[in-house]
Parts: structure tokens; C-alpha cells; sequence
């Protein structure tokens, strides 16, 4: 994103909630997690900003931080230039505001991260795992996950060849 | 097939049901179209003019109440697992399984995954493995013939139409 399109946010929220780093590779913002939903309606609607196309949104599991982060990347046509949004939640009680309203197409990948890191979206329309069984236990891509032996009587691992 | 009578004046065979039997039966094994995952657009050359399954009587059925084998092609996660069964248990006897690929084998790449079947004759037994990733169609096509030498050893008047177990 480009240092403008931060100062636009960074007026209106404030330096202190949204975090501009660019030590990384690529530059990202940092979000709070309760404010993820009122920025990502400033960021989409505002005339200068228009970040109108929702890319992707994923998790990354931290137990050390005991923390779950997750990554908005959005496309704005008029500024021609990607955004990277990132909000972290406790590992324990991974809560945070959905963003369907705002992009309908997030819903999806909210539910695929409820799936499979736990996350619990607020106020998702349909909130259930999307591609595991609803009888699944545990979320198999956090770092501390154990496969069960069994899954329904079928055995889960195979013996190497000798 | 071995001991038939050829009486060539008459135009006769004389041979035993068993034999006919089998040699019919081999000669049209219908295969259940299903897929899993890559494995299955390897399965579709198999059908497709080069390799061509149809000539030797193979074709697909949509349905597993006319097939008698089933081609598993492909990874197959916990959840597709326990459709293959019930796949499976819906076919008539006698019927014959051929697992496609390093998947259906043992999992193949996805060995380490959560959600993916070590290997389909966990479930269900399988008489054929073909290796590879994923297998060329010859492979496949090596495979359906094994199936066909497998038939013709069978017994199936004696044992009322079912499979021998021996085999
Ligand atoms: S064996 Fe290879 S080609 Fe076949 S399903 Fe597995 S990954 Fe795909």
C-alpha cells in the first residue's frame, strides 16, 4: 500500500491502532482485532482508497506468542497497488468480527480458517467447517496438533517398508 | 483357453461353463466412473483413443449396481473413505478393486497429512496396485488386464457366483 493510502487510515484511526511496518518484505499495516471490521469498511468505501477486490485472508499459528494472526490481502483498482492487513487474536479465545458484510466472498475464508485454526468469526452468517467433517476434533492446522489413532475405526497412519 | 475342444468342420468349441464364463465376463468389465483426485485425468486418457479401454470391453458405469470393478484414482481423504465403502458394498459380486496411484496405495505424498487415508486397502481389500504418480494410462492398462487374468482363474458356478478366496 502506498504511504499515502496509510495516512488516510492512520488519520482517521489513529498511529497508535494502525501500525505501518515495512521492515518486511513486503509492507504490511497492523490492525487491532476489534477494529478490523470498521477499517476494512473505511478502506473499501473511502473515494481515495477503493480497495474494492478481496484477495485472500489466512491464519498463521504463533503457540510461542500465543497468538493467531490473520492476513487480509486487498487489491485496490484505483491505486493499482496490493494491502496487507494484519490483526492478531489470543490463541485461547481466537475471536474477531466478521468481514462478510463487507466482501461477501471473505465468508468462505472465514469458514475455512474457523476449520482449520479454530477462529471464531462474530456475527459469519454460517459459521460451520467447510471442508473437514462436522464431527472433527481439533483444528489440524495449529502447530500442536496431534492426529488422532483412529478415525472412524479407519486407522490413520501406515507402517514404512522395511 | 486351455482344453477346449475346436471341432473346425462343425464350427464348435466345446469347453467347459466355468471357461465361457469367465472369458464373457472378462470381456466387459464395466468400470465404475469415479475419481478422487489427479489420478483421474489419467483414468480418462485410459478411455481416450490412444490407449483406448473400450476395445478391450471396458467402460464406465455411473452407477456401482452394474459395475464390476472399481478403479480408485486418487487421494482418498477420511471423508471421501467412507462414501468409497459405501460405493463399494453397492456393487454386485463378483467385484474386483485396482488402486491408481502412490495415493490409493499408501498415501503417496500426502503420507504426513491429517485428513488422508494411508492407503485405500484399509478399507476395502484391493487386488490390483498400480504404482506411479500419476500412472501412465499403459500402467492402468496393465493393470485391467491383470484383472482379467485374475477372472479367468475363477470359479464362479461353484462358488454360486461369488469370488474364490483362494486367488
Ligand atoms: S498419486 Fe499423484 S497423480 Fe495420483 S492422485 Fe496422488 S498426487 Fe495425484
Amino acid at each position: 500500500m502506498t504511504y499515502k493510502g496509510y495516512d488516510i487510515l492512520a488519520l482517521r484511526f489513529g498511529k497508535d491502532t494502525i501500525i505501518y511496518c515495512d521492515k518486511t518484505l513486503n509492507p504490511y499495516i497492523e490492525v487491532s482485532s476489534d477494529q478490523i471490521q470498521e477499517v476494512c469498511i473505511y478502506i473499501r468505501y473511502h473515494p481515495e482508497l477503493k480497495f474494492s477486490f478481496f484477495f485472500s485472508l489466512s491464519g498463521v499459528d504463533y503457540p510461542e506468542k500465543n497468538r493467531i494472526t490473520l492476513v487480509y490481502h486487498l487489491f485496490s483498482m484505483k491505486l493499482k497497488t496490493l494491502c496487507v492487513l494484519k490483526a492478531s487474536v489470543n490463541r485461547n479465545h481466537p475471536e474477531l468480527e466478521s468481514i462478510e458484510s463487507v466482501w461477501k466472498t471473505a465468508g468462505w475464508f472465514e469458514r475455512e480458517i474457523h476449520d482449520l485454526l479454530g477462529v471464531n468469526f462474530i456475527r459469519h452468517s454460517n459459521m460451520k467447517r467447510l471442508l473437514l467433517p462436522d464431527d472433527w476434533v481439533g483444528y489440524p492446522l495449529r502447530k500442536d496438533y496431534k492426529e488422532p489413532l483412529l478415525y472412524h475405526d479407519m486407522e490413520t497412519s501406515r507402517d514404512k517398508p522395511s | 483357453m486351455k482344453g477346449n475342444i475346436i471341432i473346425t468342420d462343425k464350427n464348435t468349441i466345446v469347453s467347459t461353463m466355468d471357461d465361457v464364463i469367465n472369458w464373457m465376463r472378462k470381456s466387459s468389465i464395466w468400470y465404475l466412473l469415479f475419481g478422487t483426485a489427479c489420478c483421474a485425468i489419467e483414468l480418462m486418457q485410459t478411455g481416450g483413443p490412444r490407449t483406448d479401454l473400450d476395445r478391450i470391453g471396458s467402460v464406465f458405469r455411473s452407477t456401482p449396481r452394474q459395475a464390476d470393478l472399481m478403479i480408485v484414482a486418487g487421494t482418498v481423504t477420511y471423508k471421501m473413505a467412507e462414501r468409497i465403502v459405501l460405493l463399494y458394498h453397492q456393487m454386485a459380486d463378483p467385484k474386483y478393486v485396482i488402486s491408481m496411484g502412490s495415493c490409493a496405495n499408501c498415501g503417496g505424498l500426502f503420507q504426513n497429512s491429517y485428513s488422508v487415508l494411508k492407503g485405500v486397502d484399509k478399507i476395502i481389500p484391493v487386488d490390483i496396485y498400480v504404482p506411479g504418480c500419476p500412472p501412465r494410462p499403459e500402467a492402468l492398462m496393465e493393470g485391467v488386464l491383470a484383472i482379467r487374468e485374475i477372472m479367468m482363474k475363477e470359479n464362479y458356478l461353484k462358488n454360486h457366483g461369488r469370488r474364490s478366496n483362494d486367488i
